[in-house]
């Protein structure tokens, strides 16, 4: 078993002959049965994990305009990145 | 004495059965060449082109006779126009003697080459025989002397101009000849002759035989010659003007029926039309095409000129080794990559400057297209640029790797409402890509919007619902997610009973009014320029008009030459106050392409000088520190243009919605 | 089963990973709630000093898997190593590092357990049931998601790097505990054959966690220095990246170039310095959890994608924000 990570290469872009004969193959169902699988055992049933809740991320807030002096506005940066992004 | 002249005076009427019987061979190589010629125009697929039949005639006499665009070009043309129609008067008039001798008198005993009407068929027989030599002449100069760039000379130039000032001077002297020694009066009206006679004694019997028979044998070489040579444009010129497309200039052909089909493109001759094949026999190497081509201009390995010829050479070709058995035929490598280079049929801005030039109507971007589609359809054959293209178009129906569910945030804030808002609005404003998602445009969308609101406009957009109008993606050559496209758009305007609909962007302007047709699509289409015109001519909008400004007006391939649209943008750059509007060396249907039509806004461009650079150069030249544009490829070519030469400080670009909402503002 | 808090410390070649101390921070904070003790694994070989140097931060136990077959990384072999371990002492929570290394790890571990793994986690709590949740982002971030193991045991979760923050160290001290791994060569079917190193020592901006972008307004390649000494200043995992204007202009060499013909690019802070934000550009850098604009030109785009903009000459401003960012990283 091989797992590949982005990167690994360029994927071909399909030919339009061969989009048209994807179209035409015939797409083979097998249901849980035939795989051999009890419903329990996949899908949400499944799953040893369970979602609680969705949540959305909190909104990002407009840009803010820095002004002043660069010595002022570069040091307002600073601390901006350190105290409320917490980058530094 | 009677005023004509004996037929065959001197030669003997025994000589008109040597005469028929050459006639008869150089008739039949002539058909020979002729019907070999159409062979290989029947190799490729049927197409109707005999609707119509009244207009083509029209095209035939407007094009052909009257020389159309070939005048376009005064020197060319008007030394063209000597020679053709000295040709053509002297060819009518070895008719009428054809005519006299080989069937009236014989049949009828009646002739009717004397009295005055002799003395006006050898006049104007001397006055175009004279002026036919003049253009032949004044051609062999501009072609070996003045060696204009876009002409190139084989062999068969000089042989057909010798061949036809040989036939003409040959037959001066002969009449020269015939007149010293009859000198009859009224041999006065064959003035060029009577000149010349003046040079021979009476004795010059023998001399005229040889020059009869000279310029007889001569005369028969040039017909036979005719279907072997570039001379066979004669007939093929007309019979290209007369078969050309009446359809819009900005229309692409789709591939009908794409589900069904099993090949896509042109790989080889038999894939493209008759009238495909016909376009190459039509062309002359005139260089017109070149001449105004941004591509070719700009140092990129394309011309169109070499194109048709490079199709012309390979269809000729077939005929020397015809492919005979299947295996044969697969053994052919395809055309794209092979007669014609991938960098060649890429650089292609599909600005239509070569079909507009050309005084034949052979068209190139049919074929560049048609290329373009075998190498993407059939063999994923693009730049990763390319493909980043399509990928992001299928995926995000944008361009950029942007989420189509933040389409219509440009509006947010605005007084903008989406059509399942608003169902009954007039308008559908088609915003398009670039006034969606890129920053500098969503002005100009903005603009417009202001100015729609502010005349009280009844319009409405799609917001996320939008999708690419799919042009571009058709020019690239993939034919198939543009057709994807287009019926997605036509489905969901008939949801929403879009019947008006007005564009930002010419490119979608262009393709919702002459394709979309194609898959069952039929609005009324307007370019915002064309709107904005109106709104201001009924007073809806009305410009305060102070500010003085001078500026130059840069005609978009899409609005102008696609679709005739010169006058709506420059009569709203006039109202925007007191301007002074400076054209432009190349204006209106000879504007020079901003470079980033044919998809190749999206692609890198490294050979040759950059397109959007020389026009930037144009514009500079007009002295104006303004360019007034209509379209977002163009206003981004200028933008870029300027930073790139370092220029942004000198001059700058705004489109005529963003100026005209400067103008209008309270 | 125990109440006890298991982290799955990382090592490569005999360098301890950030990500372990941040594992034993909320570690050491599930355990006060379930009120059972923490645990840390560590596995490797020859690697004493490391286990004593993730002393001290509130693991009660350090479990020390040293055998010449873990020596380099393979997932059959550290999976064995930690799946007995788990089975023999029943942990309520084992927890691991988001890394390429914990991303091939612990599903593998969480399938032999039979029990579930919440993967990529921003936070982690005990609810009120006594059930560690899992807080998850989705869909790139668009969206998060809670998520709890009901049943199955260990409740398995990976966290995110870099997100949680890096516990004080105490005074209390931990037992280190050598542990006899059962596994042979025999149970690593997967053999490595050789560790190829990239070249240079540059990080790779994809995966820079800042990068410091110059555009045309840097006007040269002598003056790209001032963007490349800003990067510097922010230490490790930071990188310079270019518009495309710029390296047409030859400021910039390719490879740095950030955007859609370039590099796509997600750090947590893109620093954009006289880049007008063309969308070309913007495509790729716009999912970057912050992105500053120094620009002279109010109108640049960029602003409008930006969280902290700077209207002013770039020349003025950057020299002294690379000193302001020093003086702020000499602090701790």
């Amino acid at each position: 078993m091989i797992a590949a990570q982005k990167g690994l290469n360029e994927p071909r872009y399909a030919s339009l002959p061969n989009i048209m004969k994807a179209k035409k193959k015939e797409i083979k169902k097998i249901d849980l049965a035939a795989a051999g699988v009890e419903s329990g055992e996949v899908g949400e049933r499944g799953s040893k994990l369970k979602t609680k809740n969705y949540r959305l991320p909190p909104e990002r807030e407009a840009g803010k305009k820095l002004e002043g002096e660069p010595a002022e506005t570069a040091a307002q940066l600073a601390k901006l990145l350190r105290e409320e992004a917490k980058l530094i | 004495m009677e005023v004509t002249r004996q037929i065959f005076w001197n030669v003997g009427t025994w000589a008109r059965w040597p005469i028929y019987g050459l006639g008869l061979i150089v008739i039949v190589i002539f058909v020979l060449g002729l019907l070999k010629r159409i062979r290989l125009w029947k190799l490729g697929k049927p197409e109707n082109r005999t609707d119509r039949i009244g207009k083509r005639i029209v095209s035939f006499l407007r094009f052909g006779l009257l020389h159309g665009r070939i005048l376009k070009e005064p020197f060319p043309g008007i030394t063209h126009l000597l020679l053709f129609w000295g040709f053509v008067i002297l060819l009518l008039g070895t008719s009428l003697i054809f005519f006299q001798e080989d069937i009236t008198l014989l049949l009828f005993n009646w002739t009717f080459l004397h009295g005055n009407f002799y003395l006006i068929f050898s006049f104007m027989l001397d006055l175009f025989g004279l002026l036919a030599i003049i253009g032949v002449i004044l051609l062999a100069f501009r072609r070996y002397v003045l060696r204009p760039e876009r002409l190139d000379n084989k062999s068969e130039d000089w042989i057909g101009l010798a061949l036809i000032f040989l036939i003409l001077v040959t037959g001066f002297i002969q009449e020269g000849l015939r007149i010293a020694v009859t000198r009859p009066d009224f041999e006065r009206y064959s003035f060029v002759g009577w000149q010349i006679s003046k040079l021979f004694g009476s004795s010059s019997a023998p001399a005229h035989a040889v020059f009869w028979w000279g310029h007889a044998f001569l005369a028969f070489g040039f017909i036979g010659y005719v279907a072997y040579s570039r001379l066979l444009h004669l007939i093929t010129s007309p019979l290209n003007q007369f078969f050309r497309s009446f359809s819009p200039m900005g229309e692409v052909m789709p591939i009908p029926d794409i589900e069904n089909q099993e090949t896509f493109g042109v790989a080889k001759l038999q894939d493209f039309t008759w009238k495909q094949l016909l376009d190459t026999d039509a062309c002359t190497r005139c260089g017109r095409c070149q001449d105004n081509c941004p591509a070719y201009l700009s140092g990129k390995p394309l011309s169109p000129k070499k194109v048709i010829q490079d199709l012309k050479d390979h269809l000729t070709s077939q005929a020397e080794n015809p492919v005979k058995t299947e295996a044969e035929a697969a053994e052919v490598p395809p055309i794209a990559g092979n007669v014609i280079s991938e960098d060649e049929l890429w650089a292609c801005t599909t600005c239509a400057a070569c079909q507009q030039a050309c005084p034949v109507f052979i068209q190139v971007i049919d074929k560049a297209v048609d290329l373009r589609r075998y190498l993407v359809l059939m063999e994923s054959k693009f730049s990763p640029e390319v493909k980043l293209f399509f990928k992001n178009m299928e995926t995000n129906y944008n361009p950029w790797t942007i989420g189509f569910s933040t389409r219509g945030d440009w509006a947010k804030g605005l007084d903008v409402h989406t059509l399942a808002e608003k169902s009954d609005a007039e308008y559908l404003l088609f915003v398009g890509c670039a006034g969606s998602f890129d920053e500098r445009n969503r002005k100009v969308a903005r603009s417009l919007v202001n100015l729609l609101n502010k005349a009280n406009v009844s319009f409405g957009i799609l917001g996320a619902e939008e999708v690419c109008c799919g042009e571009t993606a058709r020019r690239m050559g993939n034919e198939y997610l543009a057709q994807i496209l287009m019926q997605q758009n036509v489905e969901l305007f008939k949801n929403y009973g879009v019947k008006k609909i007005v564009t930002i962007c010419p490119h979608c302007f262009n393709t919702f009014k002459n394709e979309y047709h194609q898959f069952g699509g039929e609005y009324q289409v307007l370019h915002h320029t064309q709107l904005l015109l109106e709104l201001i001519r009924s007073g809806r909008l009305r410009s305060k008009g102070s500010e003085e400004m001078t500026l130059t007006y840069h005609d978009s391939c899409y609005l102008g030459r696609h679709n005739e649209i010169f006058d709506a943008p420059r009569e709203v750059a006039q109202s925007l106050g007191k301007v002074k509007l400076v054209e432009m060396e190349r204006n209106r249907e000879k504007s020079f392409c901003c470079g980033a039509g044919g998809g190749r806004m999206w692609m890198e461009e490294t050979i040759g000088t950059r397109i959007s650079h020389m026009r930037v150069d144009q514009a500079a030249s007009t002295g104006a520190p303004l360019v007034a544009t209509a379209c977002p490829y163009c206003l981004t070519m200028f933008e870029d243009g300027f930073k790139e030469k370092g220029m942004e400080n000198l001059m700058s670009a705004y489109d005529l919605a963003e100026l005209l909402e400067r103008a209008v503002q309270d | 089963m125990s109440n006890d808090v298991w982290i799955v410390a990382e090592q490569r070649e005999g360098k301890l990973k950030k990500v372990s101390l941040e594992l034993l921070g909320i570690g050491k904070r599930l355990a006060e709630k379930t009120g059972g003790s923490l645990g840390a694994l560590l596995l490797g070989h020859e690697i004493e000093g490391l286990a004593a140097e993730l002393d001290g931060y509130g693991a009660s136990k350090i479990f020390l898997c040293d055998s010449e077959v873990l020596k380099d990384y393979s997932s059959e072999g550290y999976t064995k190593a930690i799946v007995d371990l788990v089975k023999a002492h029943q942990p309520s929570i084992l927890l691991g590092g988001a890394t390429a290394l914990g991303k091939d790890l612990f599903p593998r571990v969480a399938a032999r357990l039979g029990t579930g793994l919440a993967s990529d986690c921003v936070g982690l709590e005990i609810n009120d049931q006594g059930v560690l949740v899992a807080q998850r982002p989705i869909f790139a971030g668009k969206a998060m998601v809670d998520t709890v193991t009901p049943e199955a045991r260990p409740q398995m979760a990976c966290v995110r790097p870099n997100v949680l923050p890096v516990p004080e160290k105490s005074s209390g001290s931990s037992t280190i505990e050598k542990v006899t791994v059962e596994i042979g060569p025999q149970d690593v079917r997967a053999k490595i054959k050789e560790i190829v190193r990239t070249a240079g020592e540059k990080i790779d901006l994809t995966e820079a966690s800042v990068i410091v972008s110059g555009g045309r307004g840097v006007a040269s390649q002598e003056n790209f220095k001032i963007i490349e000494e800003l990067a510097s200043a922010f230490g490790e995992g930071s990188a310079v990246g270019a518009s495309r204007s710029a390296v047409d202009a030859g400021f910039a060499p390719h490879d740095q170039q950030v955007g859609q013909t370039g590099k796509v690019v997600n750090p947590n802070l893109y620093i954009a310095c006289g880049i007008s934000g063309s969308i070309q550009h913007l495509a790729g850098m716009r999912t970057s959890k912050y992105i500053v604009a120094i620009n002279k030109d109010p109108e640049a785009p960029i602003f409008q994608v930006a969280d902290y903009g700077i209207v002013d000459d770039l020349f003025k401003v950057v020299p002294l924000l690379t000193e302001e960012v020093k003086k702020l990283k000499a602090q701790g």
